[in-house]
């Protein structure tokens, strides 16, 4: 037992995940104990373990923890912050939507805190191992909660896509890192950016170790839903109960988009040339897709699917662009897209008695429930990037760093896109404000997680909108 | 010699693989495509043997043969009882299209497979068992994943008691 | 230089902090919620004047405030006026308060109502107030959305129609604005915005001439859209007609100054030599809209169109003077842009009046009106002659002005445009008649008089009207400095 070597332990390293996890299995406890029928409990137990794990996320100390499988980075915690604010204001509209259809069972509660340390995992991942584990976390609770409506027959379809194509898309990101670790000999991320700045072997000259990449960039791009990897999309946020849609939009999003910047952006930049191509054509035609397809749209999730496709572009064109600004527009516009997606599916869970509206459906909402229809416009506005929104700030750096990079052309058809944006996300407005609902309805009661979560996110829109500086200044601090 | 046995074993290895996985393709009835699929796990575990990774072998032949092999077949009798099956889309399309995306990737594979310098590894044969070796990890340097592994099974079971558990009763 | 405190974030953002009053109080208390907005209009108006008082006209910039908003970008919170800046804003704080009264007879989601109509007014005064090219942009396009709602939800039949196109023309004029500002900071290095500074460091970058006039054209369009300017002046008359009164007055008395109040602020001191390469055309388009508009406005049957055409011919007249580069045109021209603020809102006011109580703005519809409502009549004798710049009233000072200065540059030009002033007394004039005059229309025997509340709208802009037509020496000397010191630039 000589050779028992006693790992470097970093407790205090995954505080968050570990606060998190430890709130679900809290959660699971009470529900066997107490019966906690109307998921108050795991409401509150959710929402403690997620305010104490944001709170956690500044203890980052820039270390590598587990024998450098796990790194405490500022780029992690502030993902970590963007995961933690999806999540809770995801778990705030739940409880009132869930209870809306007599489901607020407290695993929906644990499997959506299990996502959410998946995605930390991944998100903080320095070892292929680590960031495999916390994908498989967060995509496994992820099929579970679309299929939650077990009733439903959309809900079922979509858990069933969404396993099938996902498991693909496993298959081939495991598939690329396994010819990864054949052309450099470790999983490690520091030692394969040591192994190559060493030069041998000369990165170029490895078809493996391309191969592999172009393998990771596909079951990647599956996970951020870039086109064409992006099928499964509108059936998938269709069919899940809607919160989760909202999780799938950003959490989900977000985590595959730090996966992406820990590989291609930190460990292999020096390969730029080979995949900076690729994400040129695949940003190109996610914009202009995703943007298309939003502006036939009539239901409402559908539409807002698509256009969260069409984002995923603009993160992408961030991505591309990843000098100076880019890659800080890029985390800066997650944390915008996070509180007006978010904002938008929490309005769409609330605002309908039943699932999947049709945009028209939204008439006279203006008159049902003001409050609901007027933080809907705040988001949709902010989406479409009107000043005085995080959205606006949102594109505006993401255009700026395009540009920046020389990207002159992949900014102007963002540009253009957003313009064509604009028509669709008013349509919504003009449904709400400016036609009356065909049958009068009474008026929609909110119950008070859902409007705290509601007022919240507008919050974060309006805060970012006006003094984009609070967050950027923390950013500035990962790089 | 010792160089022509070996590359005896691998090439036996390699043909039962590929050729009961074709089988496991083309096979008209469930169970036959079933027990076609016994041989490709059956092979993959001699490759790793063949590899000297005792542990990964044997765990190849408990899980994927005696767990989810014999899960399959329990399912295949349950449900169509080993008919044949219908198969679906063969047309003019799918056969070239096929071909085509198979064919590049088999190409775009091969070269990756010559023209990559791998780095040659002088490995000493089975001296001890690796479990020993495989358990000092995890327990060590890949404690964290071992740990967040069990997270993901315990989520993995609250998971699939939601999906498989009957409703207690309709709840308005 | 002052040491008023920051006076224009005051004035600029008080409105802002009304509104977010506005959405803690219940939707039920009608009353309190237009009682509340009018009070948060109030300390605007009093600052307003204050500012007024307090500014020295041979000074460049003042009560300038200058903080960094966004560091990375060299982007600032920078907010100042000057000579062309201090009647705008006096004009937008005075057109609010007397907006807010005119919004009175509203019910509908009066809420939402006040609510968007304060966050316009803080666009508006923003866009007046800002320095900083980027900040610019913003109020500018902060100021788009309040008013396509305040036109979508309450307007009109036909809201819907004119508040997408007036969103879509606005729209289009923004993205090019945006492409211009992009553009401008890409070009300047170190990278700014600083609109007081930018002339200068693009000639120090060394940008050609092409850049510069494609600079020039882009924010032109823009600005063109809001004037509205020939041929992007189809949106106007739809969004005047659709809209509710007092959002008509926004539009006529505000927002068409903007346009050119952004190429006086922005177009012509960033880029004073593309300003003389456009002139002739601005001149001509001037002429297009003097002429065409007036034309248009006979034609027309609905008092409320009417009004909304003789304000693109009125505007006419600001272009002709500022494309005209003497002094006497240029203070002509922002002379007229203040003055054509209180007439048209004047105008609309009393289209609202007549149009609450008859509920149809037909002109042939009415009819011997003076004799059952001689004070809406007197009060509206005044305003179409004001419109019609009858010497005594201010309308007459500023046109003379344009006219005066811009004869020397484009006499031709000027000639024909003074077909406009006979075009708006003949149908001022014919309109008045037909309305007021002959036989009273039977159906209008109990038609009430113009009431208080009305009057307190109308009677100051009649005041103001009045006064400055006899003694506009007060308002000409606040911006004559600047405009000299605009012109020294260009020529």
């Amino acid at each position: 037992m000589n050779n028992f070597a006693v790992p470097i332990l970093g407790i205090q390293g995954i505080m968050p995940e570990l606060l998190l996890s430890l709130a679900a299995v809290l959660i699971l406890l009470l529900e066997m104990t107490a019966g906690d029928r109307e998921g108050h409990g795991a409401l509150s137990l959710s929402v403690a373990g997620l305010i104490l794990a944001f709170i956690a996320t500044f203890g980052a100390d820039g270390k590598q923890v587990f024998s450098s499988l796990l790194v405490n980075d500022n780029l992690s915690a502030l993902l970590d912050r963007v995961f933690l604010m999806a999540a809770f204001l995801v778990t705030l509209v739940s409880r009132p939507y869930l209870a809306n259809y007599g489901l607020a069972k407290g695993e929906f509660f644990v499997l959506l805190l299990l996502a959410t340390v998946g995605m930390m995992v991944m998100g903080a991942a320095m070892d292929f191992i680590t960031m495999f584990l916390g994908l498989e976390m967060l995509s496994l609770s992820l099929y579970v909660l679309a299929g939650f409506f077990k009733k439903d027959v959309l809900s079922g379809e979509a858990a069933f896509k969404y396993f099938i194509l996902g498991a693909f898309a496993t298959g081939f990101l495991v598939f690329g890192m396994a010819f990864v670790f054949g052309a450099l000999g470790t999983t490690n991320f520091a030692a394969m950016a040591h192994t190559l700045s060493a030069g041998s072997p000369p990165f170029p000259s490895v078809p493996t170790l391309l191969f592999g990449l172009a393998l990771i960039l596909a079951g990647l791009g599956f996970k951020i839903s870039l086109v064409p990897f992006h099928t499964w999309v509108p059936d998938v946020y269709t069919g899940a109960p809607t919160p989760v849609t909202a999780l799938i939009a950003t959490g989900s999003k977000a985590a595959g988009f730090a996966a992406l910047v820990r590989i291609f952006m930190i460990t292999f930049p020096g390969s730029f040339q080979f995949w900076g191509a690729a994400f040129w054509w695949l940003a190109l035609l996610t914009m202009i897709v995703g943007n298309l397809f939003a502006l036939v749209q009539v239901e409402i999730k559908r539409m807002f699917a698509y256009s969260s496709v069409a984002n995923g572009g603009y993160l992408a064109m961030a991505f591309l662009s990843h000098s100076d600004v880019g890659i800080k527009a890029l985390l800066f516009y997650l944390f915008a897209y996070t509180f007006m997606t978010v904002g938008v599916f929490g309005v769409v869970s609330l605002a309908g008695r039943r699932e999947r509206l049709l945009i028209s459906e939204y008439a006279g909402l203006s008159r049902e429930n003001p409050f609901l229809a007027a933080v809907m416009s705040l988001f949709l506005l902010s989406l479409a990037g009107m000043p005085g929104t995080a959205g606006f700030f949102g594109k505006f750096y993401l255009f700026a760093g395009a540009v920046r990079s020389g990207y002159l052309g992949l900014a102007l058809v963002g540009i253009l896109t957003t313009i064509l944006s604009f028509y669709y996300y008013l349509r919504v407005i003009v449904y709400m404000y400016m036609r009356e609902s065909e049958m009068p309805r009474e008026a929609l009661e909110l119950a008070g997680s859902g409007r705290t979560a509601l007022v919240l996110a507008a919050a974060g829109v309006l805060i970012l909108g006006c003094f984009p500086n609070l967050i950027w200044i923390s950013i500035e601090q990962v790089f | 010699m010792d160089e022509w046995l070996s590359s005896l074993v691998f090439w036996t290895l390699a043909a039962v693989i590929v050729g009961s996985a074709l089988i496991t393709a083309f096979a008209r009835t469930l169970v036959y495509a079933g027990f076609a699929l016994l041989f490709t796990f059956l092979g993959v575990m001699g490759l790793y043997l063949y590899l000297a990774a005792d542990f990964l072998g044997i765990a190849q032949l408990v899980i994927y043969v005696g767990g989810i092999l014999v899960l399959l077949l329990f399912g295949v009798m349950f449900t169509q009882g080993g008919g044949l099956m219908k198969q679906p889309g063969r047309g003019a399309i799918q056969i070239p299209s096929a071909v085509m995306a198979v064919g590049m990737a088999f190409v775009v594979l091969l070269h990756v497979v010559l023209y990559t310098p791998w780095p040659v590894m002088a490995v000493e044969r089975a001296a001890e068992p690796t479990t020993r070796t495989i358990g000092t990890l995890l327990l060590t340097k890949y404690l964290l994943p071992f740990e967040v592994a069990s997270v993901l099974l315990l989520m993995a079971l609250v998971g699939a008691v939601v999906l498989a558990r009957r409703e207690a009763k309709e709840q308005k | 230089m002052s040491d008023s405190g920051p006076l224009l974030t005051l004035i600029t953002f008080l409105p802002l902090l009304g509104m977010c009053a506005i959405l803690f109080i219940p939707s039920r208390q009608k009353e309190w919620i237009k009682i509340v907005s009018l009070i948060f209009t109030l300390p605007s108006l009093v600052l307003g004047i204050k500012m007024l008082i307090e500014f020295d006209p041979q000074v460049g910039y003042q009560f300038i405030e200058k903080a960094p908003w966004i560091p990375a970008f060299n982007i600032h919170y920078y907010m100042g006026v000057d000579g062309l800046s201090v009647p705008m804003v006096f004009l937008t704080v005075l057109l609010c308060p007397i907006c807010v009264l005119a919004s009175w007879g509203i019910e509908d989601r009066i809420k939402g109502y006040c609510a968007m109509f304060l966050l316009l007014e803080t666009g508006m005064l923003g866009v007046f107030c800002a320095l900083d090219l980027f900040l610019f942009y913003v109020f500018w396009e902060l100021m788009l959305l309040p008013m396509y709602f305040l036109i979508g939800i309450w307007g009109g039949p036909r809201k819907e129609y004119a508040a997408i196109k007036f969103f879509l023309y606005t729209l289009f004029g923004s993205v090019f604005l945006l492409l211009a500002v992009i553009a401008i900071w890409l070009a300047t290095s170190p990278h700014s915005f600083d609109m007081t500074q930018l002339n200068e460091q693009l000639l120090q970058s060394g940008v050609g001439a092409t850049f510069r006039n494609l600079c020039f054209l882009a924010m032109y369009v823009a600005f063109a859209v809001k004037i509205p300017a020939f041929p992007f002046h189809t949106w106007l008359p739809d969004a005047h007609v659709e809209a509710p009164t007092a959002i008509s007055v926004i539009l006529a008395g505000i927002l068409l100054k903007m346009g050119t109040y952004g190429i006086l602020r922005v177009s012509y001191p960033i880029f004073p030599d593309s300003a003389k390469w456009f002139a002739p055309v601005m001149v001509m388009i001037a002429l297009i809209n003097i002429v065409y508009g007036s034309l248009c406005a006979m034609a027309q049957t609905d008092l409320k169109k009417l009004v909304a055409y003789s304000s693109i011919a009125h505007m006419g007249y600001v272009m002709l003077g500022m494309a005209s580069f003497t002094p006497a045109a240029m203070n002509g021209a922002v002379f007229q842009m203040f003055n054509h603020g209180t007439i048209t809102a004047m105008l609309f006011l009393l289209v609202g009046v007549i149009y609450d109580r008859a509920h149809h703005r037909d002109i042939d519809g009415f009819g011997g009106l003076a004799a059952q409502t001689p004070i809406y009549a007197g009060i509206t004798s005044l305003a179409f002659f004001a419109a019609l710049g009858l010497p005594g009233l201010s309308g007459f000072i500023s046109e003379a002005l344009v006219f005066l200065g811009a004869f020397p540059t484009w006499p031709i030009i000027t000639i024909l445009s003074t077909s406009g002033i006979v075009l708006t007394a003949g149908y001022m004039l014919w309109t008045f008649q037909r309305i007021f005059l002959g036989p009273l229309n039977e159906k209008y025997r109990t038609l009430p008089e113009i009431n208080a509340r009305e009057l307190v709208t109308l009677v100051p802009l009649a005041i103001i009207v009045l006064f400055l037509g006899i003694y506009p020496a007060p308002m000409l000397n606040i911006f004559d400095h600047a405009v000299r010191e605009l012109l020294n630039r260009i020529l």
